[in-house]
């Protein structure tokens, strides 16, 4: 398994290194650029105020169709985020740089979507193919995105777009274990309106076999993964008016329902009889309006998210969570001129939470913040803010940022920031029945980051060295003498590492090569003992090569992650092997007039059979395939 | 170009440097045969799947062989160690969470079969008129659905007679074609001892005790001595979340011909212990408010004063002069502590699963 992943490796090494040395001499067509355009959605285009000095990763529809089946896949093979699942379709959470799941934030138009019961966000349980565009921000942003923004944030967003056009997008799937995954959208902008209306609908029976050798029946056949069924149903209605180019509202709205059955993996999955309902309904009005040199914009959003979890899927009774969240967000900008920036925000945001064990609870914040950017000359931008909370549960500390680009050439800026972050514990650290602890503090974090970015036409390269110190990591420990697991602050952790992301392209005559790779190296460690943290991977890879030749795509995914232990004593018997996972793929255009196109693609997932794990003794899948259909018109 | 080549260097050189690092050092899993020794099983962190067994020869002369049924059958047990029970020739190995009793050769611990159905949460087992009999909870919240599987040990498949309980059946002993349950309550509270004559129709009869009676023990006699550890009703705060008021803890002694109790050496009020063994006529407790095993004579009336001071403890077994205890921890490894009686000295420890909990004589 490691020699073929060398081999995969050294292979794109080459690849990639005839291209970066190769690319100079080639004259850049422009047909080269729209191809680009076309294929690669990945790369900032323009310099976005909240992002200044900070490394990003954009995932648009492009990559959504090569990994249909939930955010949790896309993810793995688009992000430097390590995920954990347990199985397929099971919970899922993410760690950038080695965090934990309660420090990854996980936004929705801006505002924070993570669970006040846990904390964390499930990434299975989220409809990301209804989205236009998933931000992918590695680093801390406490200072713009609140609490749990310490290791990075995931935007989903929705775009609405006033200028004359009709967009529509019809993809469906079907493969393996019965899984289907299914998305249509609609894009159309008439010059004073713009609607965006979107759904998906997703199922599998997801009872793939286990393909783990040492594990079977008495009779010796192999196990497989019962009580696995998932299917869930996204909405997503989105409306702007332009009453002028200055005055603009919009109005943005998205309703989720996802009916899943737990498995219960290795060694008896006949045990499982797990299932859990989410339902949650999201919506935003927003207010932009400018005038003279200032911009206001504001936002009103209403959340409501619920959890039903069935201990007995046949059973009637259940065990939920739910919470309902309004936010206010008054946010004024104030341009002096092109050289220097003032914006401030006022944020008011109310969370009433409960459980079947907490009584409704209810957590208030008011925020104020403030940011300047400043250009003291063409190549150099500076930003800093600061933020300051009241919480009605908690004294937060003032978290403040700073950050700085210069550009070296034009092709190659420097980058730099520094940020202290913050969480506040959840309602079920708090307050779940006797193991909640109601002496948590806040965990705070420091964390400093200098990288480069280097772009030209066919080549973006970006690299971050990173270091977070975490205060006050709150994790759930066996306590009172038993195996009953209670949250406490445990003192300080460590991040430290690398992080790069690559984007390489070049035409030969007709043949177009594309590649895309994320890497992250990172060090997480215990303070006091010295040892790595539980499922923070040393390296994290994955990358996606893809060869067009005239009206044929063809592709290769791999992720690739290093071992991770699953507790902090760090010997290999509470550990997860490292794993290489290869899917390949291929799109044929089958029709296309104007801006019609039909594709039909197929892909084969796990290509190798790799045996893999995310979580101890629950396998995912071996190899499999899924047929589909992309229509635009 | 030079920028391009320099950025992607440093890339490189990120992808050599991290191939430079070594991992810590491994514990060695060794085969072999596993009599005339200890066997520890430790639970693993729940919802991880990940406890263990280990062994230790009766000399102490070597540390334990952790982690053996994964060295010897190249695969986890894969869930939490709740016990095990021995026949002649057979352990068989309960594991809570995933609902599976793990049947090995009890003396190579190589697999032999595995029972995965008629199981739900079970707890512990015992073996009476050819046959095991394992307590189960059933579901966590359902307080009624408590019961008894029966295995049928020549084929180990589970029959499909269920001898349903009161809540929260725990451990489990048999003499005399008579089982023994005690019913700590599992996640409520009982206070009582069932017990079951399989060689009458499994008919149940119930002895009162103090509340949450946990270990059952024979003495010498063929008494049946009870551990109620009585139930907590607050608990301290962080880290360690101590039990600070409960019910009354006692050490009962049940006469088994006619069911009655014979003496009950209670605790004072909001003291109790947590484990209990016994070895030829004296009686072991510890109590973790003083993180120390007393022990006394089965015929005293009164506690002991003074004891031996063993840290935190999750499991403890005494044999001959020796006390051998295991360490509470569920962030590193266990620690197997042996000590002698006599001399209250430390004479062996070694590092065992993380969160083990019971010792056994094989």
């Amino acid at each position: 398994m490691i020699m073929r992943y060398i081999i995969i490796f050294i292979l794109s090494i080459i690849f990639c290194a005839n291209n970066v040395f190769a690319q100079k001499k080639m004259i850049q067509k422009d047909s080269l650029s729209n191809q680009l355009k076309e294929v690669v959605i990945i790369g900032a285009k323009k310099q976005q105020h909240n992002f200044i000095g900070k490394k990003q990763v954009k995932i648009g529809t492009s990559q959504i169709i090569k990994n249909p089946t939930n955010l949790t896949d896309l993810l793995r093979y688009n992000s430097p985020i390590a995920l954990r699942d347990y199985g397929n379709g099971g919970i899922s959470t993410a760690r950038f740089r080695g965090t934990s799941a309660s420090n990854t934030a996980v936004l929705w138009n801006g505002i924070s979507i993570n669970a006040i019961g846990s904390g964390q966000t499930d990434f299975n349980s989220l409809s990301a193919s209804i989205s236009d565009e998933i931000i992918v921000n590695s680093g801390g942003d406490s200072v713009e995105s609140g609490s749990g923004a310490i290791g990075g944030t995931v935007e989903l967003k929705d775009n609405l777009t006033f200028n004359e056009h009709k967009d529509f997008h019809l993809f469906s799937s079907y493969g393996s274990f019965n899984t289907t995954s299914n998305f249509f959208k609609t894009n159309i902008g008439t010059g004073k309106w713009a609607l965006k209306f979107a759904s998906t609908v997703n199922y599998s029976d997801n009872d793939y076999t286990f393909i783990d050798q040492r594990y079977k029946n008495n009779d010796g056949s192999l196990l497989k993964n019962d009580n696995g069924v998932y299917k869930n149903y996204g909405l997503n209605f989105s409306l702007g008016y332009q009453f002028s180019h200055k005055n603009k509202l919009y109005f943005y709205s998205t309703g989720y329902y996802g009916d899943r059955l737990f498995s219960d993996g290795l060694p008896n999955p006949a045990a499982g009889s797990e299932r859990n309902e989410d339902f949650n309904q999201r919506n935003l009005l927003k207010w932009k309006y400018s005038f003279s040199n200032f911009t206001q914009t504001l936002n009103v959003a209403y959340l409501m998210q619920e959890y039903r979890y069935y201990d007995d899927k046949n059973a009637e009774e259940f065990t939920f969570g739910k919470s309902k969240n309004y936010n206010i967000n008054y946010n004024l900008k104030y341009r002096f001129s092109n050289y220097l920036k003032i914006s401030s925000s006022f944020i008011y945001d109310s969370n009433n939470g409960t459980t079947n064990e907490i009584i409704a609870r209810e957590r208030t914040f008011f925020a104020a913040l403030a940011k300047v950017t400043y250009k003291p000359s063409e190549r150099l931008t500076i930003a800093t803010s600061v933020r300051k909370e009241l919480n009605s549960d908690f004294k937060v500390p003032l978290v403040v940022s700073a950050a700085a680009e210069q550009e070296i050439t034009d092709n190659l800026i420097l980058k730099t920031n520094i940020s202290t972050n913050y969480r506040v514990p959840t309602f079920n650290e708090l307050y779940w029945p006797i193991v909640g602890n109601l002496d948590l503090k806040p965990e705070s974090s420091i964390q400093g980051e200098i990288g480069a970015s280097y772009k030209k036409k066919n080549i973006e390269i970006t690299t971050s060295l990173f270091y977070i110190h975490l205060n006050d990591k709150i994790l759930w420990l066996p306590t009172a003498a038993s195996n009953l697991w209670r949250p406490r602050n445990v003192g300080d952790v460590v991040h430290q590492g690398i992080e790069t992301f690559m984007n390489l392209s070049k035409e030969i005559g007709a043949h177009f090569f594309n590649f895309t790779m994320n890497y992250t190296f990172t060090l997480a460690k215990n303070k006091e003992t010295d040892t790595f943290l539980p499922f923070a991977p040393k390296q994290l890879m994955n990358f996606n090569l893809d060869y067009t030749y005239k009206k044929a795509t063809f592709f290769v995914q791999n992720l690739y992650q290093s071992k991770v232990y699953t507790n902090e004593i760090n010997i290999d018997f509470y550990s997860l092997n490292a794993l290489s996972v290869t899917n390949i793929g291929a799109d044929f255009e089958v029709y296309q007039h104007n801006h019609k196109k039909l594709l039909i693609g197929i892909k084969v997932n796990n290509i190798f059979n790799e045996v893999y794990y995310f979580s101890n003794l629950r396998p995912m899948p071996g190899s499999n395939f899924n047929m589909n259909i992309n229509y635009k018109f | 170009m030079k920028i391009t080549k320099s950025i992607f260097k440093l890339f490189l050189l990120s992808l050599v440097f991290t191939a430079c690092n070594d991992e810590t050092a491994e514990i060695p899993e060794v085969s072999g045969r596993y009599d005339n020794g200890l066997i520890v099983s430790a639970e693993g962190a729940f919802g991880n799947k990940d406890g263990s067994i280990s062994y230790v020869n009766n000399d102490l002369n070597r540390l334990a062989t952790n982690f053996m049924y994964t060295g010897v059958n190249n695969a986890q047990l894969g869930g939490l160690v709740q016990s095990i029970a021995f026949t002649d020739t057979e352990a068989y190995v309960v594991l809570n969470d995933v609902n599976t009793i793990v049947v090995v050769d009890r003396f190579t611990f190589k697999k032999v079969t595995e029972i995965r159905t008629g199981l739900s949460n079970p707890r512990y087992m015992a073996f009476a008129n050819g046959k095991g009999y394992v307590t189960n909870w059933g579901s966590g919240s359902d307080t009624t659905d408590d019961y008894l599987a029966v295995i049928d040990v020549s084929t180990n498949t589970i029959e499909s007679t269920k001898i349903s309980l009161d809540n929260g059946v725990e451990r489990i002993v048999a003499k005399n074609s008579k089982l023994y349950v005690s019913h700590k309550g599992a996640f409520t509270s009982n206070n009582i001892i069932s017990v079951v004559d399989v060689s009458a129709n499994n008919a149940v009869a119930k002895i009162i005790v103090k509340d949450n009676p946990d270990e059952l023990l024979f003495d010498v006699a063929g008494n049946l001595i009870v551990l109620s550890e009585g139930r907590p009703l607050s608990y301290g705060g962080a880290p360690d979340y101590a039990v600070l008021t409960s019910t009354t803890s006692s050490i009962s002694f049940i006469n088994v011909n006619d069911n009655t109790v014979t003496k009950e050496i209670t605790f004072n009020d909001n003291e109790r212990a947590t484990q209990l063994s016994y070895n030829n006529g004296n009686v072991y407790y510890y109590m973790g408010s003083e993180k120390t095993v007393f022990s006394i004579n089965e015929s005293d009336t009164m506690l002991a004063t003074d004891g031996i001071s063993t840290g935190s403890i999750y499991g403890m077994a005494v044999k001959d002069n020796n006390l051998y205890t295991v360490s509470y921890n569920f962030t590193s490894l266990s620690k197997l502590i042996v000590t002698d009686l006599s001399s209250k000295q430390e004479i062996y420890t070694s590092p065992v699963g993380l969160g083990a909990s019971k010792i056994y004589f094989n």
